[in-house]
């Protein structure tokens, strides 16, 4: 389960808008080390938590 | 033919004119004579003797003051002393009356091997003293009190500030401090001396993937493990990183594999800097200006899919820059 999809899950009325137009960024720097929250400045919604990330079940 | 300074030039003689009133005996000359034999002077139409008349600088003066008349003092040039040419003296005399005794003397500064020594009038072989560290020089022989001994120094150069017509290097103590030209070093024209319209040769790269880069609703860095080139070799691990500080465009067009919503965007330290438009297709790009500080900043690429696709990697996909202008 991606982190793309963890979120969408806690929050499913985010919509593709919200990852593009740059309030919610996840990143990938290719190093290996998998997608992270670069960015999370939506007006509404908290950024998860790891733990609420961890909780997602797949 | 080599000259220095200025090649001359053909041209009629420099006459100025003036005109007398009976009272006044200072003119002011439009060159500066080196003496007074160097001008022929008329007056109403008759040779002045120069012992008449006397130059200091652009000033003449006569010893009476030449009479009425519209033009009737014509003052010919006979030569002009060479403009933005230091004329130094060539010769430096100094004299003493020695001491009973005394063998080293202290004369102006010379250069060793330029220097004539003469006692009571009597040329000194070289052999008879000791002239090597430019500021004394001693005699084998001690005077006797009262000796008249001269030195004679001579200049080794002969022009200053003149800029040798050969080829070969040309001292930075010829060239004025600030001018443009004393600011070309090994390292070439400083970017402030270049002119407005003269292009640099600041940093410039072109690279593109050798494969292709799974991208999954997160942007994703782009590789770019081949170069097309990279001029000063600053594009390393898929950045660029600049050692110049200024305004560099940046360019990047990303080919997918497939047809989707996508966009490609500048990130300048790891954080989103530019993005480009967001749109269906088979490709995306972006351009931008973006200041890099020359020693930290680097400028990398990132793609954004919402949901799964790849970019092709090969030279469809690319990411270039240059410097548009220093800081």
């Amino acid at each position: 389960m991606t982190l793309y999809e963890k979120i969408l899950a806690l929050y499913p009325e985010l919509i593709e808008y919200n990852f593009v137009d740059g309030n919610i960024i996840l990143q990938n720097d290719s190093d290996g080390k998998g997608d992270y929250i670069a960015k999370w400045e939506h007006p509404t919604l908290a950024r998860p938590t790891q733990e609420q990330l961890d909780g997602v079940s797949e | 033919m080599a000259y220095f300074g200025l090649q001359p030039l053909q041209s009629t003689y420099l006459t100025d004119y003036f005109s007398g009133n009976g009272s006044t005996v200072a003119f002011t000359l439009s060159r500066a004579p080196i003496a007074a034999e160097s001008v022929l002077v008329h007056i109403s139409g008759v040779k002045q003797h120069a012992s008449t008349y006397g130059v200091a600088g652009t000033t003449l003066t006569f010893s009476a003051a030449p009479p009425t008349g519209t033009n009737n003092i014509e003052v010919l040039h006979l030569g002009i002393a060479p403009e933005t040419v230091t004329l130094p003296s060539y010769r430096t005399v100094t004299e003493f009356t020695a001491t009973a005794g005394q063998t080293t003397f202290s004369p102006a500064s010379y250069t060793a091997g330029y220097i004539d020594v003469y006692r009571n009038g009597v040329k000194l072989g070289a052999d008879d003293f000791t002239a090597t560290n430019g500021t004394t020089v001693v005699l084998d022989n001690a005077c006797t009190g009262g000796d008249l001994v001269r030195f004679e120094s001579f200049l080794i150069t002969s022009f200053n500030n003149a800029i040798p017509n050969t080829a070969g290097a040309v001292g930075s103590s010829l060239l004025a401090s600030g001018s443009a030209l004393a600011n070309i070093g090994a390292g070439g024209v400083t970017q402030s001396y270049i002119g407005n319209n003269v292009a640099g040769t600041g940093p410039a790269f072109s690279a593109y993937p050798n494969s292709d880069t799974a991208i999954n609703n997160a942007w994703t860095k782009i590789n770019y493990a081949l170069e097309l080139f990279d001029t000063n070799s600053l594009f390393s691990s898929s950045r660029f990183t600049p050692n110049i500080a200024g305004y560099y465009q940046i360019n990047a067009v990303t080919l997918m594999n497939a047809v989707v919503n996508q966009a490609t965007a500048i990130y300048v330290n790891g954080n989103q800097y530019k993005r480009g438009t967001y749109d269906s297709g088979n490709s995306s790009g972006v351009s931008g200006l973006v200041y890099l500080n020359g020693t930290t900043d680097y400028a990398e690429i990132y793609v954004y899919v919402p949901g799964s696709a790849s970019v092709a990697g090969d030279n469809r996909t690319w990411f270039d820059g240059f410097l548009v202008r220093a800081a």
